[in-house]
């Protein structure tokens, strides 16, 4: 069990709901059948509520050690609740338990297993499922992995990596609340990111400026002409982006090219401002 | 106004039907387990199935600003094959404790065989450990019977029957149903079950109390829009609006509202559909797309 998560949501809840997490936890790791586990597991949200948890500086920092960017969302009580039964699971067991929970959840309790992923000493064995959960078409569900969540960039591989990063951009969401982009870009990734940009031009369709962060530092002859046409024609967002991304690259070309427009690359914009900037364009 | 149809089967219906019911004023809807039409052959398609009503089809309804609530249990028809029935009732409290399930339901009896009676009796003692209210089910052939039997049998069971829904009622069934004390939901489904004119004069005789209506809509030949267009037949022929209400909307919210699970501000504080939960690809609204329809045009 994760003892950390386990002290701090004790703190953070009220008398009864504690007793009652407690029985469950206790009933878990003494004598631990599945059924028991399913029924407290869905009654979280009745025993412990769904409000949103306000954490000191000091949880944060005690959190933060053991789930990276934790600070990134709030968490509310029958999540975390939910997330420390499945931390108390016997690890042998727990492929096993999660499978049948994950074939039955309901759409929040399916957000908490996928947000406490991380919290598993045995984490890097879900891979799988995280995969399959990234096949969602439930826009919380996919989030609840791709979005501020540590576990990908932990733990998937780059291809499982690249698919999560692209459908997320099919799926129009906030592509730079992807937890440690930067680290885990890849040329094979820019490319995919391409042949996206020259489809969404061929169906008369925009190119989000959050795109051009995914090709940032791999800027190629595959890349520059659609960068070129972004700088031409794009809107201010757009040409900043694709500015960036070819200053954040080595490709002298396009650098050179770049510094002939006229264009102010002094002030441009972070990657996080022009990702909130394109939120719900 | 506002309604609410607490008996109707989304699985079987477009997403033409979900922005017509939005746009006729359903605020919530209710999906009981039922049968799909043809029966299954393995407890893995009962599984899928009770998971797409807790999760997937109540996110679809979401994406037209419709809650979605569901009513868990095993039908009367597929009881008759006992070892899958076996086979459900073990799934069934890996569900039945979900967000959003208002009721064990819909259960009760087809032919009224053994198997039926088993299962149902199993199921009724669920409902009371869980304490939820029961969607009851009421067959097609020998009606008047089998209504008469799934009530003696709840009584048998020391069933509190302001926590049970007694569905399908008609002409013949409904004084009876009334009488005992049960709330007492009415089908508007053409052909094999009744039309809202019939509704209508039911109303003029039995008044609002208890009484509840809905649609059934499902894969069959049916109507989504039930509930509004009986709403606006009741109008039209001189009931009030106060008691049109309670027929299509309050009644069914007190009903299932025992649960705990279903509560007004569910729908009256909602934010508007949450536009972010829109996205391309394989997504239920695609690209934004509006939902007004624009001639020949299909949107890019």
């Amino acid at each position: 069990m994760n003892t950390t998560l386990h002290h701090i949501l004790h703190r953070h809840l009220s008398s009864d709901a504690r007793d009652w997490l407690e029985a469950q936890v206790d009933t878990i790791t003494d004598d631990f059948q599945p059924r028991k586990f399913y029924l407290a597991f869905g009654a979280c949200a009745r025993h412990l509520g769904n409000q949103v948890l306000n954490f000191s500086e000091t949880d944060y920092s005690s959190l933060v050690a053991v789930y990276p960017n934790f600070v990134a969302t709030d968490w509310t009580a029958d999540e975390l609740g939910r997330i420390l039964l499945m931390t108390a699971l016997p690890t042998d067991r727990n492929r096993e338990v999660l499978d049948e929970l994950f074939a039955a959840t309901d759409y929040r309790e399916a957000m908490a297993l996928y947000r406490g992923l991380y919290f598993l000493e045995n984490a890097s064995e879900f891979t799988g499922r995280a995969r399959e959960g990234l096949r969602t078409n439930m826009v919380g569900v996919f989030d609840a992995i791709a979005l501020d969540n540590p576990y990908p960039a932990r733990y998937l591989s780059q291809d499982a990596w690249n698919q999560m990063v692209l459908k997320a951009m099919f799926m129009q969401r906030p592509m730079y609340r992807i937890y440690r982009i930067e680290d885990r870009k890849n040329p094979k990734l820019a490319d995919i990111f391409m042949d996206y940009a020259e489809e969404r031009w061929s169906a008369h369709r925009p190119v989000s400026p959050e795109l051009w962060r995914f090709v940032a530092g791999h800027v190629s002859d595959r890349s520059f002409p659609g960068l070129r046409k972004t700088i031409r024609n794009g809107s201010a967002m757009e040409r900043a982006a694709a500015a960036k991304a070819i200053l954040e690259s080595d490709f002298v070309h396009a650098r050179d090219w770049l510094g002939e427009q006229a264009i102010d690359t002094d002030d441009l914009p972070g990657w996080n401002e022009i990702g909130r900037a394109s939120e719900g364009a | 106004m506002q309604f609410i149809d607490p008996h109707v089967h989304m699985v079987s219906r477009t997403t033409d039907d979900y922005e017509a019911m939005s746009a006729a004023g359903i605020v919530a809807l209710i999906e009981p387990a039922f049968w799909l039409g043809q029966p299954r052959t393995a407890v893995g398609s009962f599984r899928d199935y009770f998971s797409t009503l807790v999760g997937w089809e109540r996110f679809r309804s979401s994406q037209f600003g419709i809650r979605h609530y569901c009513t868990i249990g095993l039908n009367s028809k597929e009881a008759n094959n006992e070892p899958l029935a076996e086979a459900v009732m073990d799934l069934l409290p890996l569900f039945a404790t979900k967000e959003g399930v208002v009721a064990i339901g819909e259960i009760g009896y087809d032919d009224q065989t053994e198997a039926e009676d088993k299962y149902f009796r199993q199921q009724i003692e669920l409902a009371k450990e869980l304490d939820l209210p029961i969607l009851i089910h009421t067959p097609h052939r020998d009606k008047k019977n089998g209504t008469y039997r799934s009530m003696d049998v709840l009584e048998e069971h020391g069933c509190d029957p302001t926590k049970v829904i007694i569905d399908h009622c008609n002409e013949e069934t409904a004084q009876e149903v009334l009488d005992r004390g049960y709330w007492t939901a009415f089908t508007i489904y053409p052909g094999t079950k009744m039309g809202n004119e019939r509704m209508v004069d039911l109303m003029k005789h039995y008044g609002p109390e208890r009484i509840i209506v809905d649609s059934s809509a499902d894969w069959g030949i049916s109507d989504p829009l039930s509930v509004p267009k009986t709403a606006a037949l009741m109008l039209e022929r001189g009931i009030s609006e106060a008691d049109v209400r309670k027929v299509t909307y309050g009644n069914a919210l007190t009903a299932y509202s025992q649960s705990g699970q279903m509560r007004e501000e569910h729908w009256l504080d909602a934010p508007e559909i949450d536009r972010s939960q829109l996205f391309s690809g394989n997504s239920v609204l695609r690209n934004g797309r509006k939902t007004e329809r624009a001639d020949n045009i299909i949107e890019n």
